[in-house]
């Protein structure tokens, strides 16, 4: 992800269909809005909710306010279909078991999934001491919550913080040499 | 949320690990959709969390290869990788490595046959029934547009193990050793891997894991 501060004149170029503006928008906002919602939602919903708040903040650009929260603006968006669909599912009988799609993963995790990516991740790991890449590969599967990872290794959990903290810079590095930065 | 306070608190990680209340992720994402420096460690280490648990799940797998005699199944470590261990047998270099490792697959591992063409037809008849120690067999169906295949065990939401299958394997007959699963329904997966890397569904097989 690039370094990128928002304000009117990205708004104005949104609004001008500036195709470079719009790329960086479906780009950076795929990629924190798919942050938000892992894990948090079906993974076959989280592409539907993402169009949804593009169409619609692309339909209300004229209340953005102040271009400088321009993130906020469209995480209200989010928060606003979340609910929307809260509510509604609320409202109807819970899907069977023969419905759920339980594999299923949405394009932006797809996307998520490339070689540079993998590559990355395995620098991370193979830079790592063994215990550090035991607990890396514990909060990776997930198999267990964090304080039983904790347990399991003796650390304390701002260890496990320092430790995500440590393999993301590294893992930054790694990959986003890789990365096509914007340019306006 | 200031960026000092972010900053200060590992704000960033504990979102990532999930350790936030309700009400802190909201002040969080208030901050990070419009903080490029927080937005960039969130992505990223969701980046490096969706992406590390394929790259773990497939590292893990040589470490995770079940013994063929039942009485082993007791040691294998709890701090396994998968809460599932599955061994490649059957055919290729993976079945050939644990033959030399555990010698000979005996008459004490059931083979329960799965119809991986169940999702296309609409259901299965029969659900099988399966347990810790079983060997699931199948049949990968082939697609020109896949570099390799990967069959994963998916139980509840979670993806309990993935292992890679080369094209030149899937031509015949596969065999996963199952390890320690969740009672009730879980699924195999089978996915295309392109040449990029990125996956495609082909089909979902349903199986009903019994108690032991």
């Amino acid at each position: 992800m690039d370094l990128f501060a928002f304000d009117d004149l990205y708004v104005r170029r949104l609004k001008e269909h500036d195709p470079g503006t719009e790329a960086h928008f479906n780009r950076y906002f795929r990629a924190i809005l798919f942050a938000k919602l892992h894990k948090r939602t079906p993974p076959q919903d989280i592409d539907d909710i993402i169009q949804d708040v593009f169409t619609r903040v692309l339909a209300r650009l004229d209340d953005v306010r102040d271009g400088r929260k321009f993130g906020a603006f469209v995480l209200g968006f989010c928060n606003m279909i979340l609910l929307e669909r809260y509510r509604k599912e609320s409202r109807t009988e819970p899907l069977t078991e023969a419905h759920e799609d339980i594999a299923a993963r949405s394009d932006v995790e797809e996307e998520f999934f490339t070689e540079e990516a993998a590559a990355g991740v395995r620098h991370v790991l193979g830079q790592v001491r063994e215990r550090e890449g035991a607990i890396l590969r514990a909060i990776f599967l997930d198999e267990e919550d964090r304080d039983a990872i904790c347990r399991r290794f003796g650390v304390s959990a701002d260890y496990l913080r320092v430790c995500l903290h440590r393999a993301k810079e590294e893992f930054r590095a790694a990959y986003r040499k890789r990365e096509i930065p914007f340019s306006r | 949320m200031e960026h000092k306070d972010a900053i200060g608190t590992k704000a960033a990680e504990r979102y990532l690990l999930g350790e936030m209340t309700e009400d802190e992720r909201a002040v969080f994402e208030e901050h990070y959709f419009d903080c490029r420096v927080c937005a960039a460690d969130v992505t990223d280490g969701t980046r490096l969390l969706v992406v590390g648990q394929v790259v773990a799940s497939e590292s893990a797998q040589p470490s995770n290869v079940v013994p063929i005699r039942p009485s082993r199944f007791g040691w294998i470590p709890a701090a396994a990788a998968a809460s599932v261990i599955f061994g490649l047998l059957g055919t290729g270099a993976g079945y050939r490595i644990a033959q030399e490792r555990y010698g000979p697959a005996t008459e004490l591992v059931r083979s329960v046959r799965i119809d991986t063409g169940v999702s296309r037809a609409g259901g299965p008849a029969e659900v099988p029934v399966v347990r810790a120690g079983d060997e699931l067999r199948f049949d990968v169906e082939p697609r020109d547009e896949a570099a390799g295949y990967a069959a994963s065990v998916v139980c509840g939401e979670k993806v309990q193990s993935r292992q890679s299958i080369s094209r030149e394997m899937a031509a015949d007959a596969i065999s996963l050793r199952l390890g320690e699963l969740p009672a009730g329904r879980c699924e195999l997966v089978i996915e295309g891997v392109r040449k990029d890397g990125n996956r495609f569904p082909i089909t979902t097989s349903p199986f009903q894991v019994g108690e032991r």
